[in-house]
């Protein structure tokens, strides 16, 4: 709540990319930090951090990108990097249906780990990368919006880090999502009150979590 | 070490291929990419798998792939120097379960590392902890892990050939070898002291994970530390070995337990594997896998294996004694590295569960003990049936004699007799097995007579010490270097 109260309006977010291990995850923050792209670069040990500055209107967004490690040995170590996230990205790769198949298991283990002061769940963005390598999910667009509404995803990409297709573009959504989130909040917890006008959905989802 | 580099896809091999694969070309060594780094990728891939199923309680995991290709490279491609490099390394230098169980023993080291960093470079320390604390309070009281965390699990994983100039690291590495894995502690601390003042100038945590940024890249590209200078003070910081170290690791491995206990991890991470341990067979794989690979392929390390030898020892006596006495739980200690306690804990309790609820399967469980402790004598006896191992093991407890590797690497075990292998048409050479396990690999237990007592890797690396055949040894105290290398193997002993 600080972040939003200096003069020159900053905003600070972190956002966590998951997914298994391989999917694109490192290249999809390196073209979207760095505009590069490589195959020659090293798997992520544990957890890799970078930082992204965007102009938002006349406001700056500082995007913390927390890159996870696919590999589910470092679960232990990389899930208390969880904490505090606005909002994620979580990739698969369009040439592996394991990968997608994953995507269910990444999206509850994240849901189950961080929630937002509102109890409710982060934002989060499903990522189809590597799609310049010719399996096009465009045919299955409407399972694919059933897929992210099933499963609580604001919203899918078909993305490619090696043609730079969709990445700033997946990630502007994001961000709109996370402030659009962050209004609610504000609007919620600063009464400091339990307001009698909350939906009950919301009540029922964690009150009991609060601390 | 045949079994590990066979041809024969393994049921496991699927799921770890895919892994290893995806990784081949992440070692940040250009030489893996493209198209021209086809034949190298074989090679480390074929390294990968290897240790994978010699070890498969570690099995893969990520940041082998940048050990793995450094080490070839010492070898000049040698897969099997490079494997028993590997082997040697992983089991025996690092501690247990710094790539295994959820990575618990390195998240004991982490945490040892900040108490070390609190001692040797106070302020440092407080800084850290104090930007740590705000954004705690930021957060709203949320845990924020400390600063220092995601740069030591890359920095001890990968023994920082992934954040320091090739020529840095392999002096690192040199001195990893000779001292043990204690030079990580320091060299991470000799790092954090010259990256100091630029941190002690962040005002935040998000400003100090982007400044980081910059300096690891630095650190990587620009020399920005001094290789020479660095290992100065690595070994100037602190007499050898480190005080309270072992204290504080001894006090974290007991205390740090967000995790499970160590059996229902390992049952958890194989359920969710391939192939899991649900069958014996797999089990006696392992135990055969690493009897022969112990003797076969670590041989040549000279008295590593007195430990477990002499626990094997024990074995064979308990044996002689009373089979019907044996403890199922003692089916696990015979012949496995320490790296594999673990594992047999698991394993043990996975036949204790069965027994307390099925008295044929106790009955078969006792058969099977006896089968395998047969086996295992059988092995390391010596064709004068005079001769047992454990005559043999007894004056190989004296350090500086390599008289067990003579004398076992130099003759073939005896051939598998019919008691406990009916019917089987295998040939003499081959070892005997539980029999009808179809995916039982065909080995032979001494697979590399001919192997010459040092590995070329290990003297590359520095195992005994620099030669003149070593390009990567520059110790900055050469003559210390050269009297701790006669000491490096009661390093390894231990």
């Amino acid at each position: 709540q600080m972040g939003g109260q200096n003069l020159r309006k900053e905003h600070l977010y972190k956002v966590l990319v998951i997914g298994d291990l391989g999917v694109g995850k490192t290249s999809i923050i390196r073209r979207y930090v760095h505009q590069t792209f490589s195959s020659n670069y090293r798997a992520t040990i544990g957890v890799d951090f970078a930082l992204k500055v965007l102009n938002w209107d006349s406001e700056t967004v500082r995007l913390q990108l927390w890159d996870i490690a696919g590999q589910e040995r470092f679960g232990n170590m990389t899930r208390v990097y969880y904490r505090e996230a606005m909002g994620a990205f979580i990739v698969f790769d369009v040439t592996r249906p394991t990968t997608f198949e994953a995507v269910i298991k990444w999206k509850e283990d994240l849901d189950s780990k961080v929630m937002l002061a509102n109890g409710q769940r982060i934002a989060t963005v499903l990522l189809a990368n590597k799609c310049d390598q010719g399996r096009e999910l465009s045919n299955n667009g409407i399972k694919m919006d059933q897929f992210c509404k099933d499963h609580g995803f604001v919203g899918w990409f078909e993305t490619s880090a090696k043609d730079n297709l969709n990445i700033s573009d997946a990630a502007n959504f994001l961000v709109k999502h996370i402030m659009a989130t962050e209004n609610d909040i504000l609007k919620s917890v600063v009464p400091d009150t339990i307001s009698p006008q909350m939906d009950s959905s919301r009540q029922m989802s964690c009150s009991g979590c609060f601390k | 070490l045949r079994f590990t580099f066979n041809e024969r896809s393994n049921p496991d091999d699927d799921s770890l291929g895919i892994q290893i694969v995806k990784d081949l070309h992440r070692t940040g060594c250009s030489s893996y990419c493209g198209q021209e780094g086809e034949q190298d990728r074989v090679v480390l891939k074929r390294v990968l798998l290897a240790y994978a199923r010699w070890n498969k309680s570690v099995g893969y995991c990520q940041g082998f792939n940048v050990l793995a290709a450094l080490i070839l490279e010492v070898t000049e491609g040698n897969e099997s120097d490079a494997l028993k490099v590997m082997i040697y390394l992983i089991d025996k230098v690092l501690p247990e379960s710094y790539f295994a169980n959820n990575l618990r023993a390195l998240s004991v080291d982490m945490a040892v590392f900040r108490d070390l960093l609190r001692l040797k470079l106070p302020r440092l320390s407080q800084h850290l902890h104090h930007l740590q604390k705000v954004a705690n309070r930021e957060a709203g009281g949320n845990y924020e892990p400390p600063l220092t965390n995601i740069f030591t699990m890359q920095w001890f994983l990968t023994m920082f050939a992934t954040c320091l100039p090739a020529p840095t690291v392999l002096r690192i590495w040199d001195s990893v070898f000779f001292e043990g894995s204690e030079v990580l502690f320091r060299a991470a601390l000799a790092i954090w002291e010259r990256l100091g003042e630029r941190i002690e100038d962040c005002q935040t945590a998000d400003e100090f994970y982007s400044t980081m940024g910059g300096l690891t890249q630095e650190m990587l590209e620009q020399n920005l530390l001094h290789p020479a200078q660095l290992m100065q003070d690595v070994y100037s910081m602190a007499p050898f070995p480190f005080p309270q170290l072992a204290e504080l690791r001894e006090k974290y491995t007991y205390n740090i337990t967000p995790f499970p206990t160590a059996a229902k991890v390992n049952t958890k991470v194989n359920a969710s594997g391939p192939s899991g341990w649900d069958s014996e067979e797999d089990a006696d794989v392992d135990d055969d896998d690493s009897v022969a690979a112990a003797l076969g392929c670590l041989g040549p390390l000279g008295g590593l294996l007195a430990p477990e030898l002499q626990r094997y020892q024990k074995h064979l006596k308990v044996e002689q004694g009373n089979i019907a006495e044996l403890s199922p739980g003692a089916v696990g200690g015979a012949a496995t590295g320490s790296g594999r306690a673990e594992h047999q804990a698991a394993v043990n309790s996975m036949m204790l569960e069965r027994m307390s609820t099925d008295i044929t399967a106790l009955k078969k469980q006792y058969g099977r003990i006896k089968r395998r402790q047969q086996q295992q004598a059988m092995r390391l006896c010596i064709r004068t049936d005079k001769c047992l191992a454990t005559q043999v093991l007894a004056s190989q407890l004296n350090p500086s004699s390599a008289v067990i590797n003579h004398l076992l690497l130099g003759r073939k075990p005896r051939g598998p007799s019919r008691t406990f292998r009916p019917g089987s048409a295998g040939s003499p050479p081959l070892p005997p097995s539980s029999s009808s396990a179809p995916r039982q690999p065909l080995f032979s237990p001494f697979p590399s007579i001919k192997q010459p007592r040092k590995s070329l890797a290990a003297r590359n690396l520095g195992l005994y010490g620099p030669t003149s055949r070593t390009p990567t040894v520059h110790f900055p105290q050469l003559s210390r270097s050269l009297n701790r290398s006669s000491a490096a193997g009661a390093t390894g002993r231990r």
